[in-house]
């Protein structure tokens, strides 16, 4: 699976507005819920659940300046995320106590637990990728963001 | 001084997998040892103390792997983190 599978050009943000972690969820769901107008959900119940868990559950901040929120919603057809990064610095509790610039929010019906374990390894495996996310964070605009994640998947194939 | 490599099979039992929480959880665990943390799966090898580099395993319910330390610490680190995945990571149902 590709990050673009699932995190298609209308669902990135580039210059998340939003000061605060709520915020950018808030942000977030809301390109999602743009990006896939064919899946039936309603904006405020995913911007809970994914606060929720990060509260309850502990923080999706993986350390390094990313977090990967997420939410079970049953009502997808499949799996959708967003993608967003930030010129602000965003406390996400995140693991390593740094604050977080890059966000990759999934949503991923219960049911395709194999799928969703896909698209965190096309995830985690991108932001692994030497210099993605030093590009990810230069990148100013939608198109440069969607270029650095066409060559993280042509580095993957190799 | 040379160590001893210490191996387990461990079995992922979480009914989501390995993914965002448990693999956190389980990179901060291994950071406590000193010894190196693998897990390996299919001959190749993830960094245990990278959360990162624990989903790009993308280790599904029921998932086999093998759990290596490396180090003066490893026989500890060993029990101490297959009994943690035997727990599920100390994750409850909804994980």
């Amino acid at each position: 699976m590709k990050i673009t599978e699932f995190i298609s050009r209308k669902a990135v943000v580039a210059n998340l507005k939003s000061v605060d972690k709520k915020g950018v969820i808030q942000e977030l769901v809301a390109a999602m819920k743009k990006a896939y107008p064919g899946e039936r959900f309603a904006t405020g119940d995913v911007v809970h659940a994914i606060l929720d868990r990060e509260h309850r559950l502990g923080s999706t901040g993986l350390g390094s300046g990313v977090a990967i929120p997420h939410a079970y919603i049953e009502s997808l057809k499949g799996i959708v995320g967003a993608f967003g990064r930030s010129d602000h610095t965003i406390d996400f509790n995140a693991v390593d106590g740094q604050p977080v610039r890059l966000f990759f929010l999934i949503a991923s019906p219960t049911i395709h637990k194999a799928e969703y374990m896909e698209a965190l390894k096309a995830t985690s495996t991108a932001i692994r990728t030497q210099n993605f996310c030093k590009f990810l964070l230069a990148a100013k605009t939608v198109k440069e963001i969607e270029e650095v994640f066409r060559d993280a998947e042509e580095l993957a194939k190799v | 001084m040379i160590h001893m490599i210490h191996e387990r099979f461990i079995t992922i039992l979480n009914r989501k997998g390995l993914h965002v929480r448990p693999a956190a959880a389980f990179a901060q665990a291994a950071a406590r040892f000193k010894s190196r943390i693998r897990l390996l799966r299919d001959g190749r090898a993830f960094d245990g103390k990278s959360s990162l580099e624990l989903l790009m395993i993308a280790a599904v319910p029921g998932t086999s792997l093998t759990l290596q330390a490396e180090g003066e610490d490893a026989a500890e680190a060993v029990e101490t983190l297959a009994r943690f995945a035997a727990n599920r990571f100390g994750m409850e149902e909804d994980d």
